[in-house]
């Protein structure tokens, strides 16, 4: 089963959503910022990160970045969590290089959709 | 001229006008008179010229009769007798032409009279001579001479009897001859000592005949025809001598004296004649002088005073003027009653120092009204500072209450912005846990707890719907409500929100319907924003609908107003009164505390669409009818116009 990496710094959300994805059946590694998400996926290497926006010490804005410049990281696909419903922030993301863009509260049935395509896209080009 | 009724005025001056008007009448009469004296003097001297030219013609007429008569009696021809008559009536024609002038001019007719007279003497003797002349016979066939030529014819006859045997008849003829001879020299000569050598030679004549005449009967015949030749022959005589052998005898010294005297009378009318004229002429010039000059003086004395009674009054004005001009209102303006323009002067003077000094007075007044104005005007003007400082600071206070009151808002804003993002991030926790409990409690099969699981996250879903709404809203008002504007085919929108709300509205048993027109197309608009929107009319009548029909219809509206795109959902649902209708749109407003409680919805969706359709450019609009259901409609414009995308930027 395929490994994600939930960067989230709520503590609520992170459980809800990691035992959520657990259950499920994939393998969850948990940071609880940006610079722990970068160098967790760095050494972990996962399948996807999910990737929360606002947090302390690094962003999600930031983190992304860095992990889309990295040539070992790049590939991986990151979805975002944010509880910015705006657009803009739709194509920011867009732009910094997110794959994808969930809008907390997560519509679980919906993200594991956008979860598995990802995946398998990664695959199918990897 | 007077105004019938008023007082006679004790000065009468006549108005300057007329004054100027008789002088130059009188200028005119004056040059008129002296005009027609010229041309009277003039015509005077023309006429005794014309006198002194007929005199002098009458006298060469006199000359010419003289002349006349001298020819008539040495031609003895009787056609001088016509010339002298032509001559004659010319010279009578014109003593009565002088005659008529001298009556006319008044000159002496003395002379004239006694020239008439010699004249009438003239004919008289001019007649009577060509009497005598005629007597005597134009030649020897007429009158005495013709006599005469019968006396010698008869004595040539009685002579041719006489024997010439001692040559008597050639002697008594030769004498004969002598006798003839004299006769014509007398005829010729006109000298009485022909007359006394013809007698002597008759005498000489009659003595040979007595003698040589032998024959008594024939000498008897001889002196009978002798005797009647010398019988003419003095008849001749006498004749000649009447009429005047010579200018010193008969009438022709008479003639001649009468013409010397009418020469001289000539002479005399001529020098009387001239005198007159000198005369006439100097008293015409005298005259003419006299009134040119009388005139002239009249008309400098009449100048003179006219200047005075002009000039004298004016500097008086003038002084009045001057003195009114220098604002000396107490000067005293004679009321003479004048009735001239000197006097209508004056009358203005009074009425303008009357005027003057109702001016004056008016003038102190507005000094002194406009002293107090402006005495007021410093009063108003120092209240007026002040309460413009006041006003000033107060607006000053306004100003920072409202900046206050903005800056209030905004941070409300932007709180209610952060604090709907921090409920969230809890809201999210209840949520997803009770969604993992109610998954784990379907496995594990506690049906009882799942209901109640189920409560916690719709109550927690509806709390979520609420802070989204109040989000969006105080994010409208804080200015910060963002926006993408992209290019999209409206219809695609349209299948999306379709799919989104179906589950709501298969939920209370609704049949959804949806029309459009081909020409949809697309629009340019923020496409998320629309698609709120017609989810959120949707889920409200779907809300308020139980097995009912909600239609959403769709078209493009393109005219000079714009091209705008007309989305609008009706339902078959229970619908609102007036009341309720009013206030559709405004927040927390469902019809009533009821309602929400039995159908749910945040009611912010409503208040929600017209602030989105305001900001992009657009309007919402709502009918109902209570029991029957409703329509809800908005229109955009296909293009969200400048100022919203503006707006929008301004808020990222």
């Amino acid at each position: 089963m395929a490994t994600l990496l939930l960067v989230e710094d709520n503590e609520l959300n992170r459980d809800m959503l990691g035992r959520r994805l657990q259950r499920m059946g994939y393998t969850v590694k948990i940071a609880v910022n940006g610079q722990e998400g970068i160098d967790l996926a760095r050494t972990v290497q996962p399948d996807l990160v999910l990737m929360d926006i606002n947090m302390p010490i690094l962003d999600g804005w930031e983190a992304a970045r860095i992990l889309k410049s990295d040539v070992d990281t790049q590939n991986i696909p990151i979805i975002a969590l944010t509880a910015h419903a705006m657009t803009s922030d739709r194509d920011k993301a867009g732009e910094i290089g997110f794959n994808d863009f969930a809008t907390k509260p997560v519509d679980f049935p919906a993200l594991v959709g956008m979860i598995e395509k990802w995946i398998s896209h990664a695959h199918i080009t990897g | 001229m007077l105004t019938p009724g008023a007082p006679v005025p004790k000065c009468r001056t006549l108005p300057i006008r007329t004054k100027l008007t008789f002088l130059s009448v009188m200028v005119v009469v004056a040059l008129g008179l002296i005009l027609y004296l010229s041309w009277y003097r003039d015509t005077s001297i023309r006429q005794m010229d014309d006198t002194r030219n007929t005199i002098q013609s009458m006298d060469v007429m006199l000359m010419d009769m003289q002349r006349i008569q001298n020819d008539f009696v040495n031609l003895f021809d009787p056609r001088y007798l016509d010339e002298f008559s032509i001559t004659f009536d010319r010279f009578v024609e014109s003593t009565e032409d002088l005659k008529d002038g001298f009556w006319d001019r008044g000159l002496p007719v003395d002379s004239l009279e006694r020239l008439v007279v010699l004249t009438s003497e003239h004919q008289y003797l001019f007649d009577e001579m060509a009497e005598q002349l005629t007597t005597i016979g134009q030649d020897e066939s007429d009158g005495l001479r013709g006599k005469l030529a019968q006396a010698v014819t008869a004595i040539e006859a009685e002579l041719s009897h006489v024997s010439n045997a001692t040559n008597q008849r050639h002697a008594l003829h030769r004498q004969l001859v002598i006798m003839q001879i004299l006769t014509k020299d007398l005829l010729l000569h006109k000298q009485a000592a022909y007359a006394q050598r013809f007698e002597g030679n008759f005498a000489a004549l009659l003595g040979d005949v007595d003698q040589m005449v032998t024959e008594a009967q024939v000498r008897i015949r001889l002196r009978t025809a002798l005797f009647a030749y010398r019988e003419n022959f003095l008849k001749l005589i006498t004749a000649a001598e009447r009429v005047g052998l010579n200018y010193e005898h008969g009438m022709r010294a008479e003639i001649g004296g009468t013409v010397a005297e009418a020469r001289e009378t000539l002479a005399r009318l001529t020098a009387e004649v001239n005198v007159a004229i000198g005369l006439q002429e100097q008293n015409l010039n005298v005259l003419i002088g006299v009134t040119a000059g009388s005139f002239s003086l009249a008309f400098l004395l009449a100048l003179v005073m006219l200047g005075r009674s002009i000039s004298t009054p004016i500097r008086n004005v003038t002084g009045i003027m001057t003195q009114l001009a220098d604002g000396d209102l107490s000067v005293d303006i004679p009321d003479q009653p004048r009735r001239d323009e000197i006097g209508d002067m004056l009358r203005a003077l009074r009425v303008f120092k009357m005027g003057a000094i109702i001016r004056r007075r008016t003038q102190e007044e507005l000094r002194k009204a406009h002293d107090e104005l402006e005495t007021r005007v410093e009063q108003r003007t120092r209240a007026l500072s002040e309460e413009i400082q006041e006003r000033r600071r107060a607006e000053t206070e306004l100003k920072r209450a409202r900046e206050q009151a903005e800056s209030a808002n905004q941070a409300k804003s932007l709180f209610l912005a952060n604090m709907s993002h921090e409920l969230r991030t809890p809201l999210n926790a209840i949520i997803g846990y009770s969604e993992m409990l109610q998954e784990d409690a379907a496995d594990l099969g506690f049906e009882g707890m799942t209901l109640d699981l189920d409560k916690i996250n719709t109550a927690g879903k509806h709390l979520l719907g609420l802070i989204t709404g109040i989000l969006d809203i105080s994010k409208i008002e804080a200015g910060r409500f963002e926006a993408t504007v992209e290019r999209f085919i409206v219809r695609d929108v349209i299948d999306t929100v379709v799919d989104t709300v179906q589950p709501l509205i298969t939920n209370n048993a609704n049949t959804l319907e949806v029309s459009y027109t081909d020409d949809l197309g697309d629009m340019e608009t923020d496409a998320t924003r629309l698609r709120q929107i017609l989810f959120n009319f949707l889920s409200n009548a779907a809300k308020f609908t139980e097995g009912g029909t909600i239609t959403l219809r769709a078209f493009r509206e393109a005219d000079i107003a714009g091209d705008t795109l007309v989305f609008s959902v009706t339902d078959t649902g229970i619908g609102m009164d007036q009341k309720q209708l009013g206030m559709v749109f405004e927040p927390f407003t469902q019809a009533d505390v009821s309602t929400t409680r039995k159908y749910g919805g945040t009611g912010l969706g409503l208040t929600l669409n017209r602030e989105l359709a305001r900001l992009l450019g657009g309007e919402v609009m709502a009918y109902s009818t209570l029991g029957k259901g409703s329509t809800f409609t908005v229109r955009l414009p296909a293009r969200a116009p400048i100022e919203t995308l503006d707006m929008l930027n301004q808020g990222t």
